[in-house]
């Protein structure tokens, strides 16, 4: 095999897109060279503006053979002479063969495959062309379209390089390194390719950044006895947004010490993009460590100093300035600001947040039916005013925290600040969540509002594209009840929201988006998503943590042995009893009801009697009436196993199609109630 | 070929060294608008530009007033009236970046000992009806210029693209003179005797800040602006684009200051901003039109 590596050379990337630009970029790689070609190792890279692909591939040197039909043998020769000239063929050149009664004449093309250097440039345009970019725009003159322009595409296949010709896109046979202090090189092979880059200040993988990032920062904590603190997001960022990564220590003035500590601490990684320092005490200093994209050697620090200055003294202005208006003008305020078409504005949304609040309240446990009213109405009065404050609007990542500080001004209880700070929990990683019952109940209660009154307004979420956020508010919303083990039924919870909110769109779709996002939170691969199909489906009365806590017991305990044995019984049922025998009128919780429909005078065999009591025993069996869903499926994962071989037992040993037309039906109701008692416990056909 | 000197250089320095070298670099220097204008993207050569047929290069000084900016002179970083040098070229250059980081070392920003970055930052004007993906460009973790590929105009996509790169005239003066306050950037020199910023516009800042959160009379303004609407469809309608043009700046401009003065509620800065955007829309569809003749 030989090494490959394609540089796509931009302006720089959108840190938001780089995740979904590797992703990608693996996705059309395989969908162009899959039967194309053999390669393995394959690798992407995505920095500020490279988009790499490596690996290694082997030529193609397969030819195509086609065969192509002529004119019967028994035609006139005159037709024959033409089918020949018209190929430029000889008569040596073809064979006959028959095909039904009739004679024809074959010849067969030999196509020689492309190889792999003439291939690398198509594969450029395709994946081009196919690049699905949330946003993209053109340039100069050039009709690609791409994230930002490509200013060089090189491709190096063995060693080689190789030009590539795709809508007027240089492509040259260079490397340029960091774009203000790195020189340009040619390279050899990819590893030369990733050393010179580093010689010219840009590390190629995501991994030695990250690496270089905490290793300074750790260097800095033992050096300065400090704490440094370690956003993981804003980690990320740093390493998407530089090629070089390199940190350095400067201060503020000390006087925006006196700011909230949140509102700083808040405003100095989302605003400021830099990392808070706390002395070993644990107070936070006016110091903090940025990232620079540049060596050592180089960086100058006073910028940053006047910079965050300026920015915080803009801060600490609007701050004085939101802090001093009263509740009423913040709310007033967003009374005009404009929710979303056909949802009002914000204050209408708020009320809609109250009203699922109450929802919730009244859903989930005994802890939470004791939350007052009056003080969910309070918060929710207050809950979105901030939207309406100088603060948040210069900087909306700090909405939450500003409000809740106007809350304290003004007299609040702590339940309040806090439920107002934490509603964006848990998209907000920064502070700790408190566990705070108002707080769980309003960060859920936003998050469920979005959900419903998007759907109901008949917003799709489709793809890539999803500009309302839906897909981060369910997966917060499954995080919350997950985490704090709140018992809410998923039906009853859209059902319950629609009908409080007025809304009267049918509630599969956003049922069926929640469980989506179950999916994707839960399983990895197709077989556990049959897991999880087979627990809803058997039973929709679960609530979230239940369908949670039953998958991964499921999932760690569902072997595959186990599941081929029931695939195999299960087999055997289904080839009998395709169509289910429904069992009408027929009361599952007594005994005679079940004998009255499964004649047991008419068993012949011990085999059908000790099925027949098995399969109804499991019914009644008091440990599968438990309500701990770990337990539960512990015993009946056992009861199963032990049905499962009776039941082979009984389908090795008992014909089922009996002469006698009395046994054989009352056989197949039996064969049906096997099928009837599995499925009520689990859908074990969704295995099939 | 101009030689770039780099002193601490002043103010008018900084805009003779920009106006040279992109001069020096295919544009033609242009005057700056003589109306009250939020950006420079608003001038008229920027607009027409972007969505006309013909390609041109040029730059200009653009003093660009926002009222809602204004702090009454007390604020150390924030005016009502910045000024930014702009710089519009169609198509874009293939060297474009490269361009620019060289037009920082012509004014003393020495891009090797710098960290220069560009942060993803889509621009759109609801006014204008404009939109442009490109960068804020930061120097050592300061915004000091818009880098934009402006794909539309007033609903009308743009091609060839055009680009725009704001320069941020007053913050890229404190850096290289390593002020800590605007008003004390230095200007020029008169003589032997030191122009500062203040010097020239304190003043104006401070009275400006009081009229526009002050003493504006939000009355008259609503009824000029009712005033410039009428204007702006007659003048449509015998087909005068640059005069009508002209009338949606001076309209964005009373929009600005009524704004400031709180008089707007939230819906109705909505319906004014469409409002403008869609006569911008109608003298940009007429310059078309007018220039398909």
């Amino acid at each position: 095999m030989k090494d490959f590596f394609i540089e796509l050379y931009s302006e720089e990337i959108p840190f938001g897109l780089q995740e979904m630009a590797l992703n990608q970029m693996r996705e059309i790689f395989d969908n162009f060279w899959k039967g194309k070609a053999e390669y393995s190792d394959i690798e992407v890279f995505v920095t500020p503006t490279r988009m790499v692909l490596h690996g290694k591939m082997l030529e193609i040197t397969n030819e195509e053979v086609i065969e192509k039909r002529g004119p019967q043998v028994s035609v006139p020769e005159n037709i024959i002479n033409n089918f020949l000239k018209a190929n430029s063929i000889s008569l040596q050149d073809c064979y006959k063969k028959q095909i039904g009664n009739k004679e024809y004449f074959f010849f067969k093309i030999i196509k020689p495959s492309e190889n792999v250097t003439n291939l690398m440039p198509v594969f450029v345009k395709y994946m081009v062309e196919n690049f699905k970019w949330p946003k993209s725009m053109r340039w100069g003159l050039s009709s690609a379209k791409w994230i930002r322009p490509i200013r060089n595409i090189y491709v190096n296949f063995g060693g080689n390089f190789i030009s590539t010709s795709c809508f007027d896109i240089p492509s040259e046979n260079i490397i340029k390194g960091h774009k203000l202090i790195g020189s340009t090189f040619v390279p050899t092979f990819f590893n030369d390719y990733v050393k010179k880059l580093k010689e010219n200040f840009v590390i190629l993988s995501a991994g030695e950044k990250h690496k270089k990032i905490s290793d300074e920062m750790s260097l800095y904590e033992s050096d300065m006895s400090v704490k440094i603190l370690k956003v993981d997001s804003l980690i990320k960022e740093h390493v998407g947004i530089n090629d070089y990564p390199t940190l350095f220590i400067s201060e503020f003035d000390a006087k925006f010490l006196s700011l909230p500590k949140e509102i700083l601490i808040q405003f100095l990684i989302t605003a400021l993009k830099v990392f808070p320092v706390f002395s070993k005490d644990g107070d936070l200093i006016n110091k903090f460590i940025g990232v620079a994209n540049i060596t050592k050697t180089f960086y100058p620090k006073k910028g940053s100093t006047k910079f965050l200055n300026a920015k915080l003294s803009d801060a600490t202005f609007f701050f004085e300035k939101d802090v001093k208006t009263s509740i009423e003008e913040l709310n007033s305020r967003i009374k005009d600001i404009n929710y979303y078409n056909g949802l009002g504005s914000v204050y209408d949304r708020a009320h809609r947040i109250y009203n699922i609040s109450i929802v919730l309240r009244n859903m989930i446990g005994d802890d939470f039916k004791k939350l007052s009213d009056e003080k969910l109405e309070q918060i929710v009065s207050m809950v979105k005013m901030d939207l309406g404050s100088s603060m948040v609007f210069e900087y909306p990542e700090l909405q939450g925290i500003v409000g809740s500080y106007i809350a304290k001004n003004n007299g609040f209880d702590n339940d309040v600040v806090l439920a107002i700070k934490e509603q964006y929990y848990p998209e907000s990683e920064i502070s700790d969540f408190s566990g705070n019952l108002y707080s769980i109940i309003v960060s859920l209660a936003d998050k469920v509002e979005s959900l419903v009154s998007f759907f109901n307004t008949g917003v799709h979420v489709s793809g890539s594209r999803d500009p309302l956020g839906l897909r981060r508010a369910v997966n917060s919303i499954i995080f919350i009840i997950d985490k704090f083990n709140l018992s809410i039924n998923l039906d009853n919870l859209i059902s319950k929201s629609y009908e409080i909110l007025g809304y009267n769109k049918n509630i599969d779709d956003c049922k069926n988006f929640v469980l989506e996002r179950l999916y994707s939170k839960l399983y990895s691969d197709g077989n556990e998503k049959t897991l999880l199909c087979m627990i809803l489906d058997s039973h929709n009365e679960y609530t979230i943590p239940e369908i949670i806590m039953a998958f991964n017991f499921l999932k760690s305990n569902f072997d595959k042995n186990f599941i081929n044995s029931i695939l195999v019984i299960y087999k055997r049922i289904y080839n009998l009893c395709c169509k289910k025998y429904t069992f009408v009128g027929c009361n599952f919780a007594e005994i005679n009801s079940i004998k009255s429909v499964i004649n047991c005078d008419l068993f012949k065999t011990e085999y059908e009697n000790r099925v027949f009591n098995l399969f109804s025993a499991i019914l009644f069996d008091e440990e599968l009436q438990q309500n701990n869903i770990n337990e539960f499926y512990n015993v009946l994962l056992s009861r199963v196993k032990n049905l499962v071989t009776y039941g082979n037992d009984f389908f090795d040993n008992v014909m089922i199609n009996a002469n006698d037309e009395l046994v054989k039906n009352n056989r197949l109701v039996l064969v049906s109630f096997m099928r009837k008692v599995l499925d009520s416990f689990l859908n074990f056909s969704l295995l099939f | 070929m101009f030689l770039y000197i780099i002193c601490s250089m002043t103010f008018q320095d900084i805009i003779f060294t920009l106006q040279r070298y992109w001069g020096d670099n295919g544009c033609i220097i242009v005057v700056p608008h003589d109306l009250e204008v939020g950006a420079g993207t608003f001038h008229p050569k920027t607009v027409f530009t972007a969505i006309g047929s013909k390609n041109m290069n040029f730059a200009y000084v653009q003093p660009s007033r926002r009222p809602c900016d204004g702090r009454y002179g007390e604020n150390p970083n924030r005016v009502y009236r910045h000024h930014q040098f702009q710089v519009v070229l169609k198509p874009d250059p293939k060297n474009v970046q490269d361009l620019y980081l060289k037009s920082l070392c012509a004014i003393g920003i020495d891009t090797s000992e710098h960290d220069i970055r560009f942060i993803e930052d889509d621009w759109e004007s609801p006014t204008l009806g404009a939109k442009g993906l490109g960068w804020e460009v930061w120097c050592d973790s300061m915004e000091i210029s818009q880098f934009t590929y402006f794909q539309k105009f007033a609903g009308i996509q743009c091609s060839p693209i055009t680009v725009e790169l704001t320069y941020g005239l007053e913050r890229i003066a404190m850096y290289i003179q390593d002020i800590d306050n605007v008003y004390d950037i230095i200007w020029g020199y008169s003589g032997e005797k030191k122009i500062t910023y203040g010097d020239l516009n304190y003043r104006f800042e401070k009275e400006f800040s009081a009229y526009n959160f002050e003493y504006a009379n939000t009355d008259d303004l609503r009824i000029s602006l009712n005033n410039l609407g009428k204007e702006i469809n007659e003048l449509l309608s015998v087909g005068l684009v640059f005069p009508a043009y002209e009338m949606c700046i001076k309209s964005s401009h009373v929009f600005n200051i009524l704004d400031a003065r709180n008089a707007i509620s939230h819906a109705e800065r909505t319906s004014i901003i469409l409002t403008i955007r869609d006569y911008v829309s109608k003298c940009c569809a007429l310059f078309i039109e007018q220039e398909n003749k």
